[in-house]
């Protein structure tokens, strides 16, 4: 059976169950309000965001469903940034949508588009300084001088590395 | 202030020059003031311009998921992430899973000394920073050298930056030739020493951080001395430790004296030479690990004895045997029965015997190199059935699986 999602700009999706339940968010609001043909309002998503998060969800539809019961990150000793071949088309996009589909990711409640997100960005920043991080996001450097000398003198260990 | 006895034009200089004093005591005054200020407007402009950016949009949780993708363990890079904006420190700062594992990796550095102290204060740092997380300790001290092997590479370099054509192999010649007829100074092995004061320190100060210890990993150095040095460092006492790794392990190392006291380990991993490992007990409880590898090396005959009896308690034993020369196949007890095992996996060549007293495994990874046609096919069932092959293998394949299944 179908379900409609209306975006924060009232576009509407009418996509399969199947593929909508992959985020954890509208899976629990149909079950809460059972068999219902009620349009799902998702007030934190767009349209461009909502139709790239539903096809990763498409394409994912037939995965297992996170457990919970998943090693944590203090169990194993390495994390692996490596991310699937599709994942990785799928998530080369610009920043903002990068970020944009992180932030739908963490609202609908989809761990693994999360976790790939997490480790686009991760991987963006690897081996870069911090002033090329700055640089990348465009955050400003808001140490005083005084501050960033005292960080650094702090960290001095890090630094032949 | 002017004299009865200056002339006039200077009483009128001096008093010029008190009021250009108090003019510039005004302006600089006045200069802190709008010094202050600018920073202050500079701050707000910095403190909105950061907020605007896409990255401020997300939450601390999502930026902290980053930084655990980001530093992947290596609190070397979680350093590195405090110096971003200020966001970015207070989120590294404060989340103590940045911080807990702590590697430790010296090969020749000329100036030990400094590294030795860099790594003192990088410990201290993740000491702090982690809370009261457990500890995971890696130390890599593989790649050190003695004064002698270090000279010898130095003139090894000098004589190739020379002659550059010459064949590599007559120029390490030369180079141990020539460096083998100096005499080193008395104190030439000191480098090593500050490496071993560090480990001395960290082994032998402060019980309440050793008590966070959690896993090690140990890469030893190959040289005899330098090996049995620092392994007996690391007898030491780490209550709460689990998981214990160890190459370069040499079972002679193990002595009544010289025993780590480990007593809650449950998985222990040694690669080297190891003919057996009862000396390993009463400072390692034997039936309370769970998870055994071990690796040989060293291209000696093993004559191995009831060892493995001592681990009744094993749900996944690994035994590979990567010797490039081999002088005879790894003799293994038939005597023992693991109850409890769950996965094995066993890369060898020709085992003269073989446990085989185990339960229907969950897994069984089995690595065959035989030229020799010699292996014993294991008579056991598993859900999961993995086997390595190699070339040598390849080459009589179809009859070797229809050995196997």
């Amino acid at each position: 059976m179908p379900v409609l999602l209306v975006t924060s700009d009232n576009e509407q999706f009418r996509v399969e169950k199947v593929v909508a339940q992959r985020s954890v968010l509208i899976k629990n609001m149909l079950e809460d309000v059972g068999e219902s043909d009620q349009p799902i309002p998702l007030p934190n998503v767009t349209a461009p965001v909502l139709k790239k998060v539903l096809e990763y969800c498409d394409h994912h539809q037939t995965d297992p469903l996170p457990t919970g019961d998943e090693p944590s990150a203090d169990e194993s000793r390495k994390r692996t940034t490596d991310i699937s071949e599709w994942d990785q088309k799928f998530i080369t996009v610009d920043q903002e949508m990068l970020f944009e589909i992180i932030l739908a990711a963490n609202y609908l409640d989809i761990k693994p588009l999360l976790d790939v997100g997490c480790k686009t960005v991760a991987n963006m920043i690897k081996g870069k300084s911090p002033e090329e991080i700055r640089k990348l996001f465009n955050i400003v450097n808001d140490f005083t001088p005084e501050e960033e000398a005292q960080i650094k003198k702090e960290n001095e260990w890090a630094e032949d590395r | 202030m002017a004299s009865i006895s200056d002339p006039p034009e200077i009483c009128h200089a001096l008093e010029q020059l008190e009021a250009t004093k108090r003019e510039i005591e005004q302006l600089s005054s006045r200069l802190t003031v709008l010094q202050k200020k600018h920073d202050k407007l500079q701050q707000t402009i910095n403190a909105y311009r950061a907020s605007c950016a896409p990255i401020h949009a997300f939450p601390d949780e999502l930026l902290l998921q980053i930084l655990e993708e980001y530093t992947e363990h290596d609190p070397y890079l979680a350093a590195s992430s405090l110096l971003v904006c200020r966001r970015w420190h207070n989120i590294a700062l404060h989340a103590p899973q940045l911080w807990n594992y702590i590697e430790f990796t010296f090969s020749n550095e000329w100036d030990m000394k400094r590294a030795a102290a860099l790594s003192k204060t990088m410990y201290m740092a993740c000491l702090a920073r982690s809370g009261s997380r457990q500890l995971h300790i890696r130390i890599d001290i593989a790649g050190l050298n003695t004064s002698s092997d270090r000279l010898r590479d130095l003139v090894l370099a000098y004589i190739l930056s020379l002659e550059p054509e010459m064949d590599a192999r007559q120029a390490k010649d030369a180079s141990t030739r020539w460096s083998s007829s100096w005499l080193l100074p008395k104190n030439s092995l000191s480098y090593i020493s500050h490496v071993y004061q560090l480990f001395r320190w960290l082994t032998g100060s402060d019980d309440a951080q050793r008590h966070r210890w959690e896993t090690l990993s140990l890469a030893l150095p190959a040289g005899k001395e330098d090996r049995n040095g620092f392994w007996s460092l690391f007898c030491c006492t780490a209550p709460n430790l689990t998981s214990l790794s160890v190459t370069n392990f040499f079972d002679s190392m193990i002595r009544r004296d010289a025993s780590p006291r480990f007593p809650r380990l449950e998985s222990l991993a040694v690669s080297g030479r190891i003919a057996f490992l009862r000396n390993l007990s009463p400072g390692i409880d034997t039936t309370s690990i769970t998870r055994l590898e071990i690796i040989f090396t060293e291209p000696l005959a093993y004559t191995w004895a009831s060892d493995l009896a001592l681990f009744s308690r094993l749900r996944h034993l690994g035994i590979i045997d990567r010797r490039k020369y081999r002088v005879q196949g790894i003799c293994l007890p038939t005597d023992a029965t693991f109850d409890h095992l769950e996965s094995l996996h066993f890369s060898t060549t020709a085992p003269t015997d073989i446990i085989w007293n185990v339960p229907p495994l969950r897994v069984l990874r089995v690595g065959i190199d035989l030229n020799d046609w010699l292996i014993k096919v294991p008579d056991v069932q598993a859900e999961h059935v993995a086997v390595e092959f190699t070339w040598d293998f390849l080459n009589g394949m179809e009859k070797k699986l229809s050995e196997i299944s």
